[in-house]
């Protein structure tokens, strides 16, 4: 019986947006939700989405297919286009259920005793959980600084300089002078271990030998400073099953890959929201609990509205509206909304989002605000003109507006991403495919020219810049080929990014080069020099999980065609820093250079943190967090 | 093997979209990756207590006490909305720069600006980004390091023209001009907007 039975799930318990998906798709969307939701779908975010919607469908349907159904009533007709398709039998499909349940005993049931194991330097239940005859591989060679300054201090022992083989004894007593780096107590030290990896070593042979690879982080304090001691292991492990909560001595090897050591004096950032003044509590917060959680619940929005020199801030809000902050000389922000003209609450209710963006589209020298659908001029940097009659622009249900002057006619122009929601010349139309792994929804973005006078000319067509339908979350402008002219990268959280090359001409060219295999569900983008080669780099943040990972490991590449596979491969590996070669192309950064296993990424951004002249990144991850504890996926 | 274990959120059935009660992708940390100059990145996250694990989805980056470091806001749709973070980095010297266009739009979008400091060469480019939900400021910042003053700021404004200045200060806010040799320099002040918050419309 399958865990889907054992669930009482029927099949057509899916939420509506599948059931409508599936109803306008047919049999062959249905075959791309399955390999999504099986593979895809669960390195997307881990074995919580092989149980998501259309998983349930995908997972019965693929062997009882479905009558073909006919379109909702309410929804248009999909255009389906050609993808490549394929899924797993029945046999592969339990298989990875299976090995993900035995993760879950594992994180529930064993992982907590060792974690505290570890907090509390109980050597005896740390040594429990090793076999007899236990192998231990650990770094050989001295620690060695990776980086060093006045304020923080990095240290690395690599394996590959030399590693030497311990007994259970000295293996536990290594760890155990790791872990005393920090403070004694859970006061001084918090741990976490990420199982990265699980599979049984024969494959389908339960009972028999598993491998399995951990990330291993215990991080606190030593005295006043902060200190965090990171490790991979790859462990050799009997046996595991249910009663991995009971039963002890199976890790039978462990070789410890890399370990890193990383001290700072004091806290490089200290949260000063209190004293700012901006009003939190009138924001939405999904972990109140108030029975809604949207994916997107509002953004930020800086400019200097007054060009005093202070930054203003200007907030969106999906429950709480519009709030226009006034920066001032000492980090205080003041509420000038009412003041300023700008409306709390929405002026059209039903435009959705919380999408702004400050540009100076009348060209007198200050910051005008495109808020939802409507457009305010700023008067002096005092108060805000509601312009939106006198406007053509035709906002709708972006997912970003984003500023520049393409064709450098001195008019600040604007580009307008889509997402799930079509542009106004889409409303109420057919999207053109509604594949998963690389097509989307198929809504394009809109550029929009500026003509002068408020009024804007909807060039998408003419420049070639509709991006490729991909699910847009946003897109960034910058230069990528060194001639001044604004280039787009447009992400897609489905396939590959669309990069669009300023042809000088009005006109724009996709280069298909960024991406040759698979983006990797890109969710934000930002763009900056951080090798200072004069060659505009690029960072996408993708999803990455660490259970997403583990299914994809568990996955009989044979069952898919080499590049399906591929797509897979290259969808499940994180963020992406791609370095700019200055004439359009770009070379991917290699994880061990950039950290690509973050998470469930969104906006990111490069930003000199330590003011030394090179840039940093700041990675925002996390999709949606119940319960501690839980399995987080 | 074992029975699905339905009340400890093991495989739920849910749309992601409407999920009532568990995690996806969930406490994930917020990352920082410190620039170490020989072309990679190293994690200090835990080192700077701006390691949120609520659910992020926004960041941007201003001086918001005018103290030459950036500061952050970070927007989340859960474990607190909005969270402000102050730069406690050592003070380093800083250039930042707004621009004024006149043949090139009015605030220099889309100018690429090369900095030379003695042995460093820093290049950025003016684009005001909306990475995800947001939008960044108008303006370019330089952090200097150690260095205390800029040999030479070159401009690709929007129009094509290129334009160097020299006599830049440093620790400073300067409005460039497009054409124009001297920089105004910014002080931060109160402007009207902060009038308005005291003066009805």
């Amino acid at each position: 019986m399958s865990k889907l039975d054992a669930a009482g799930l029927a099949p057509d318990d899916p939420t509506r947006s599948s059931r409508a998906k599936k109803q306008a798709a047919g049999r062959l969307m249905i075959a791309v939700v399955a390999i999504i939701v099986l593979v895809g779908g669960g390195v997307l975010a881990g074995k919580v989405w092989l149980g998501k919607i259309d998983g349930v469908s995908a997972l019965r349907t693929s062997s009882h297919p479905p009558a073909e159904s006919a379109p909702s009533p309410t929804k248009p007709k999909i255009v389906s286009a050609p993808v490549e398709t394929s899924t797993l039998c029945t046999e592969d499909k339990q298989f990875l259920w299976d090995v993900e349940h035995v993760a879950f005993v594992m994180e529930q049931k064993a992982l907590p005793v060792l974690k505290q194991a570890i907090v509390e330097a109980d050597r005896a239940t740390l040594a429990s959980f090793l076999a007899e005859g236990f192998e231990g591989s650990l770094p050989g060679g001295e620690w060695t600084t990776a980086h060093s300054d006045s304020v923080i201090e990095i240290r690395r022992r690599d394996p590959t300089a030399g590693a030497r083989w311990a007994g259970a004894t000295e293996f536990v007593d290594e760890v155990l002078a790791w872990r005393g780096l920090l403070d004694e107590g859970s006061r001084g030290c918090q741990a976490e271990i990420g199982l990265v990896r699980l599979s049984p070593q024969r494959r389908g042979e339960f009972a028999g030998p598993w491998s399995s690879l951990w990330r291993v982080r215990l991080a606190g304090r030593r005295d006043r400073a902060l200190v965090e001691v990171s490790f991979r292991a790859r462990l050799k492990l009997g046996p595991v099953g249910e009663d991995l909560g009971s039963r002890r001595g199976w890790i039978q090897s462990a070789t410890v890959e890399s370990l890193q050591a990383a001290k700072g004096k004091e806290p490089l950032f200290a949260d000063v929201t209190d004293a700012t003044g901006i009003a939190t509590w009138q924001m939405h917060d999904n972990w109140r609990g108030t029975g809604k959680s949207p994916g997107g619940t509002g953004g930020v929005y800086l400019g200097d509205i007054d060009q005093d020199g202070n930054l203003d801030l200007l907030s969106t809000d999906v429950t709480y509206g519009f709030t226009l902050y006034c920066g001032t000389e000492n980090g205080v922000f003041l509420d000038v909304t009412d003041q300023a003209g700008i409306p709390r609450m929405p002026p059209r209710p039903d435009v959705p989002g919380a999408h702004a963006c400050l540009a100076d589209l009348d060209g007198d020298g200050d910051e005008d605000i495109v808020l939802q659908a409507n457009v305010y001029e700023n008067i002096g940097g005092r108060r805000f003109r509601d312009v939106t009659s006198l406007c053509n622009l035709q906002i709708k249900d972006p997912s970003a507006i984003v500023v520049a002057d393409y064709d450098r006619d001195g008019r600040i122009d604007l580009y307008e991403t889509h997402h799930h929601a079509p542009s106004y010349r889409q409303a109420g139309q057919p999207p053109r495919k509604c594949a998963w792994i690389d097509g989307g929804f198929g809504y394009s973005n809109i550029l929009w020219r500026n003509v002068g006078n408020w009024q804007f000319e909807d060039v998408t067509d003419r420049a070639g810049a509709a991006g490729n339908g991909g699910n847009a979350f946003t897109a960034v402008w910058l230069d990528v080929n060194n001639d001044q002219w604004p280039d787009i990268l447009s992400i897609n959280e489905f396939g590959c990014n669309a990069l669009l090359i300023n042809q000088r001409n009005g006109a724009f060219r996709q280069n298909e080069d960024l991406d040759p295999i698979f983006g990797g569900f890109s969710m934000g983008v930002a763009a900056g020099d951080y090798d200072n080669d004069g060659h505009t780099d690029i960072y996408v943040a993708n999803m990455y999980s660490k259970a997403g990972n583990r299914i994809l490991a568990n996955v009989d590449r044979a069952a898919y065609p080499p590049t399906l596979y591929a797509k897979i491969a290259e969808a499940t590996t994180g963020n992406k820093l791609y370095r700019g070669l200055g004439n359009g192309r770009f070379e991917v950064v290699a994880a061990e250079k950039a950290l690509r296993e973050i998470g469930w990424t969104y906006g990111p951004a490069f930003v000199d943190l330590n003011a030394d002249g090179l840039l940093d990144i700041y990675s925002t991850a996390g999709f949606i967090s119940y319960q501690r504890g839980k399995p987080d996926g | 093997m074992g029975k699905l274990d339905v009340a400890s959120g093991e495989f739920w059935m849910e749309s992601p979209w409407e999920s009532k009660g568990n995690n996806l992708s969930a406490f994930e940390r917020n990352r920082i990756l410190l620039n170490t100059r020989d072309g990679s990145f190293v994690d200090v996250s835990h080192l700077t207590k701006a390691d949120l694990d609520s659910d992020s989805r926004s960041v941007v980056a201003g001086d918001f006490n005018h103290d030459g470091m950036e500061d952050l806001i970070v927007r989340n749709t859960g474990g607190g909305p909005l969270f402000v973070f102050e730069n406690r980095f050592p003070k380093k010297h800083w250039l930042r720069v707004s621009l004024r266009g006149v043949r090139s739009n009015s605030l220099g979008i889309g100018a690429k600006l090369k900095l030379e400091a003695g042995p460093h060469t820093l290049w950025r480019e003016l684009y005001p980004g909306n990475t995800f939900l947001s939008q960044m400021p108008s303006q370019v910042c330089f952090g200097l390091g150690d260095a205390t003053r800029v040999d030479r700021l070159t401009i690709f404004w929007p129009s094509g023209e290129h334009q160097v200045l020299e006599a830049l200060p440093v620790d400073a806010h300067v409005r460039v001009t497009e054409g124009e040799d001297s920089p105004q320099r910014i002080a931060p002040g109160k402007g009207p907007l902060a009038d308005a918050s005291r003066v009805s419309p």
